[in-house]
Order: C-alpha cells, then structure tokens, then sequence
C-alpha cells in the first residue's frame, strides 16, 4: 500500500518531537505516542477497530516479562538471567486470590510452556485474565530471548467510541531512524485495517508524552 | 500478532507520488474459473439501499424464514421461497444498536435479538406486535445496563449467556433462565476487556466459550459452581477475538476464530496454539487477489468434508467475494460468488441444506447454493 505520508515528512516530525523532549528533559523517558483521527468511520456499525501489531523496534524496553516454564524452560531463563517460575512456585499459590494479583502486578506480560500453558486456569484461577495478562506460548521451537523481545516490540490498539486512537510507538531515547521505522510500520498497518484506507483518516500526529503534536497528515 | 518486516529503503520519496490503491486478481478470468467454482445468487433483494445489514439468522426449513438486523436498529424477517424474498415482520422497537439474532432451535417462530440497549429480546413470529419477553440484568440498578454485544442459547433451550462491553470497569458474562426469564447470574473474571462472542457448543449445555477484545478465547465448564472452577482453559489468540464458531470437522471440535486484524485461526481446545493460522497475506494469496490491505474475513463454517473460510475484498464497492476450504494446514480457493455488489458484513450457512445467505454494506441479502 502506498503511504500518504513521505519520508521527509516522517523524519520532519520525529525530529521535531525528538528535539523538543531534548529542550525540556523530564524526569522520566517520554513516550512517543501516534495519534489517528477517523472520518467517515461510524463506531455503530462498521468493524471494531483493535489489534496487535508488532513492531521493529522495541517501544518499551523496561517491560518485564516472566517465563513459566517447565525445567527446560526454567534453566534456560535462569541462564539468561530472565524471571521464572515453575509450576511448583505456581501450585504455591493455590489459586489464591490476593497472591495472583500480586503476580500479575509484579510483572508486564508472561510467557508460558506449552505444558503450563493449558494447566494456567486450574492453577491460578482467572488472576492472569483478569489482568490482561495471560501468557504467550514460547514452544521448544522458539528462541526464548527472541520472543521476549517480540513480546516487548508488539503493541496492543484499540479505538473506543470516540473516532481517534492514540497509541505508543517508541519513546525519546529512540533515535530518528527506529522512531521513523516504527511510525510508518503502525500506521500503514492501521490504515490497511480501515476499509477506505486514507480516506477514512482525518488526521494523524505523533507527540512525546509532554511535547506538543507534530502533524504528519 | 501481525508481523510486519520493513527495510529502510521502503519509505521512498515517490510514495507521496502514488494515489491510488489498486487491488485486483493475481490471474486472467479463464484461470479463475478454472481455479473456482463459480457461484451465481439465486436469490437477491435489496433490503435497504442505505443501510447496512449487519447480522442474519434463518430456520432450517427448505423455505426458510430469515431476520437480518439492520444498521437503523430494525431488524426485518423474510421468507425465502421460489428464490424470493418476502417480508413478513419489522421489529422496530430496539433503542440502541442490534449486536446478535438468532433463532430458537426448537420452535422457528421464536426469535431472540440483542441490543445493546442492555436487553435480549424474544419475539414470537405468530404474535409479533409486541415483544413477549425480555432478557436484562436485573441487579445493576434503575437506567444502569450492561451493553449486550453477543448472546446464545444453549442447545437444550435452557439457558441464555450474554456477553457485554465494560461496564464500570467489568465485562460480563450474563445468564439467565429461558424458561423463568430470569437473570441466574454473571462471570466477570475472565476477561479485562469488551466480550464480543459467546458460543454454546452444540451438543453440550455445559460447554461455552466467550471471546473478547483482549484476545482470550475462554473455555467454561458451566457445571461448576462458580466461575473459578468453570473457567477450564484459556487460549490466546494474541490479537483481538471478533468472531467464534464450534466447527465439527472429522468428528472433532473446532473452534474457529476470527480477529479483527483479518486472520483465521483454527484451534482444538487441546492445543496450545492453533493448528491452522491463515494470516491476512495467505487469504489474499489462496482467494487470488493481489493487496492483503484489502482483505476482509467474514466467517468460518464446517461444510460436509471440509471447513470453509468466506473472505472479500474491500476494494471499490467490495466486490470480490469468495470461498477457501481448509484442510488440515492447506487452504484451497473453492467458491466465486458472482454478481456479488457489496461488502459482506453477515452470513449464515446450512450445510444440510447448502444455503448459504449474505448480507453486507448496500443493504442487499443474496442466497446462494455454493455446492
């Protein structure tokens, strides 16, 4: 699909975000964020407007990810210095609901074991759901630090009632390159999920947490 | 989860050039119709030429009854007999946006809708003035309600499940008794986000599955006593769940699901991934067409030999429409349908019967005999 948006543009307006959170360092790493306005959309009636999508460079690199694993599993977590549990440390928490929770606090997403995977609703009860955090599957096929970071670089979106979306791409430690790579990567997925593609977009911005919107379209 | 891989050299300055998107098949008119099974409707009436026809459910008869509801909140019943439709009922008493129809699978006259004005609503075809009852929780207080986004009814006509969208930080799962009307309960657990499916399995009463916005399809066991011990499996699509179905495929159970990025997924309670995972670019390979963007899913049925996938295009008015079978892994382009003129929003399928109905974004219902 062709982009609306040229690379001079993209590069112009990360820049711009870029050097604006640089003019005014925060005491925490901004996020950059994209923001889609929608025209000729009706939440009523046309598709709902969520997904996953998977970007090229990590957004959040601060995300914790625990591994429940079976022992192959846990002794390679364990040599990758990676947080684990095995299904010994989940039986200990008996279902119990307080104790879940705290799991689920404690870190941003998990990955499971094909054979922990199935045994998670009798284990911990619905905790994990509860939280939006139920596990991914790591099979044996798989590369365990590989999908750690695929879980990390996939971002979740979703458009309520109102006709824009404001999702995170990245934030201002990114240089231009990954920031421009994951912009145009998230909004040409997004565009191609609306019907009319561009001509259901009204606008589209990109903005650190702090830092005023850059217009791309 | 999509992936996307992109090089650099992608974003090119001549991008800004192109401005159109064009879509169109991957081989000459000969060849498609060599490759498919050329489909042709049999029947065809435009219900409502500005409005969309969003859901369709129809009686098993040879000369079927058939509701669609419509983007206006009405939903409109038809016979089809002689290869046409016939209006027999409006029901225009929905306040809010209809989410599911069906009909009852022991008497074709009963017809439930949901809405997300908070209530399922039963209709009976012989009394149709007025709605002979209403489903709705009755425990949330006075001008509160859940919004209703998917029900059904258990296969012993029993029990009514009803999935909503957060409300006040929760999504429900609603139950009530069909023949005492009244609420028994809700599970409100399972999920963190908005419910868009829930579907009894079709021999089983107890069994159920939900799926929602969070990406979980939920696995309940309703002969427990307390959502805890029925939440029996989860399985993560990874995406954002916007439709189920129970497949019987070689006397096994499927679960088929489509999410709202355009992928199938085929999973066997079992597992713990689907066996089969047709990504958007692979359905636009398999039904010929040359953009994925344009790609839409509309639904997944069990055929007498295979499992069938209906996919369009979204390009022009949506014209192109068609039929893959799956096999195992293996996805082979099966069905054209012809003359199709919109883009499909609703189906319903009767293997027994091979008809198949469509309804979509022109307000036009077809029927067609695929085999």
């Amino acid at each position: 699909m062709s982009s609306k948006v040229s690379r001079d543009t993209l590069y112009e307006c990360v820049n711009g975000v870029l050097e604006h959170s640089k003019q005014k360092k925060r005491n925490f790493l901004e996020t950059v964020e994209i923001q889609i306005g929608l025209k000729n959309y009706d939440p009523q009636k046309d598709k709902r407007f969520s997904g996953t999508v998977k970007l090229k460079h990590i957004p959040r690199p601060k995300m914790q990810v625990c591994m429940l694993g079976d022992q192959q599993h846990c002794d390679e977590a364990k040599a990758n210095n990676i947080p684990y549990m095995d299904v010994e440390a989940l039986k200990k928490l008996n279902k119990n609901k307080k104790l879940v929770k705290k799991l689920a606090k404690k870190y941003d997403a998990f990955l499971a074991s094909e054979a922990l995977i199935k045994q998670i609703p009798r284990l911990l009860g619905p905790g994990l759901n509860k939280a939006g955090k139920f596990p991914g599957l790591l099979s044996h096929q798989e590369s365990m630090t590989q999908k750690i970071d695929e879980v990390k670089a996939t971002i979740k979106f979703q458009m309520k009632k109102v006709l824009c979306l404001s999702v995170a791409v990245g934030h201002v430690d990114m240089t231009a390159d990954e920031l421009v790579q994951n912009v145009h990567l998230a909004i040409n997925f997004l565009v191609s999920l609306l019907k009319k593609h561009w001509q259901n977009v009204r606008s589209l911005h990109v903005k650190s947490s702090m830092g005023p919107p850059q217009r791309l379209y | 989860m999509r992936e996307l891989e992109l090089e650099n050299s992608e974003i090119s300055a001549e991008e800004t050039q192109s401005t159109s998107d064009d879509d169109g098949d991957t081989c000459d008119e000969d060849e498609l119709s060599k490759i498919f099974k050329n489909c042709s409707p049999m029947a065809e009436k435009v219900v409502a030429p500005d409005k969309y026809i969003l859901h369709i459910a129809a009686t098993l008869e040879t000369n079927p009854n058939a509701a669609l509801s419509l983007s206006d909140n009405t939903c409109e019943v038809y016979n089809l007999s002689n290869n046409q439709f016939a209006k027999l009922h409006v029901f225009a008493e929905h306040t809010d946006v209809i989410s599911e129809i069906r009909f009852s699978s022991e008497n074709s006259n009963l017809l439930y809708t949901g809405c997300a004005d908070g209530r399922v609503r039963l209709w009976d075809l012989r009394t149709p003035r007025e709605c002979s009852v209403e489903f709705k929780d009755t425990t949330v207080g006075i001008g509160k309600f859940e919004e209703i986004t998917c029900f059904d009814v258990s296969p012993n006509n029993m029990l009514l499940a009803a999935g909503t969208n957060l409300f006040e930080g929760d999504a429900f799962m609603l139950f009530w008794d069909v023949r005492k009307h009244s609420l028994l309960g809700g599970y409100w657990e399972s999920h963190t986000d908005d419910i868009t499916q829930v579907k009894f399995h079709h021999d089983d009463p107890n069994k159920l599955i939900s799926g929602s916005v969070d990406g979980l399809i939920n696995l309940y066991d309703l002969s427990q006593n307390n959502e805890e011990d029925a939440l029996i499996d989860s399985l993560n699509t990874e995406s954002s769940v916007e439709k189920l179905r129970w497949l019987q495929h070689q006397g096994k159970d499927i679960v088929g699901c489509i999410t709202h990025t355009a992928d199938v997924q085929l999973w066997r309670t079992d597992d713990a991934q689907p066996y089969c995972h047709l990504h958007r670019a692979e359905i636009a390979k398999a039904t010929k067409r040359k953009s994925e963007e344009h790609i839409y899913v509309v639904d997944t049925y069990a055929t007498t030999n295979n499992l069938l996938v209906l996919a369009g295009s979204n390009y022009c008015d949506g014209e192109s429409f068609r039929g893959l079978s799956v096999a195992g892994k293996t996805v082979e382009p099966t069905f054209r349908f012809l003359n199709n003129k919109q883009r499909v929003r609703a189906s319903w399928f009767n293997c027994h019967t091979d008809l198949l109905l469509s309804g979509g974004e022109k307000g036009i219902i077809n029927a067609w005999k695929p085999s």
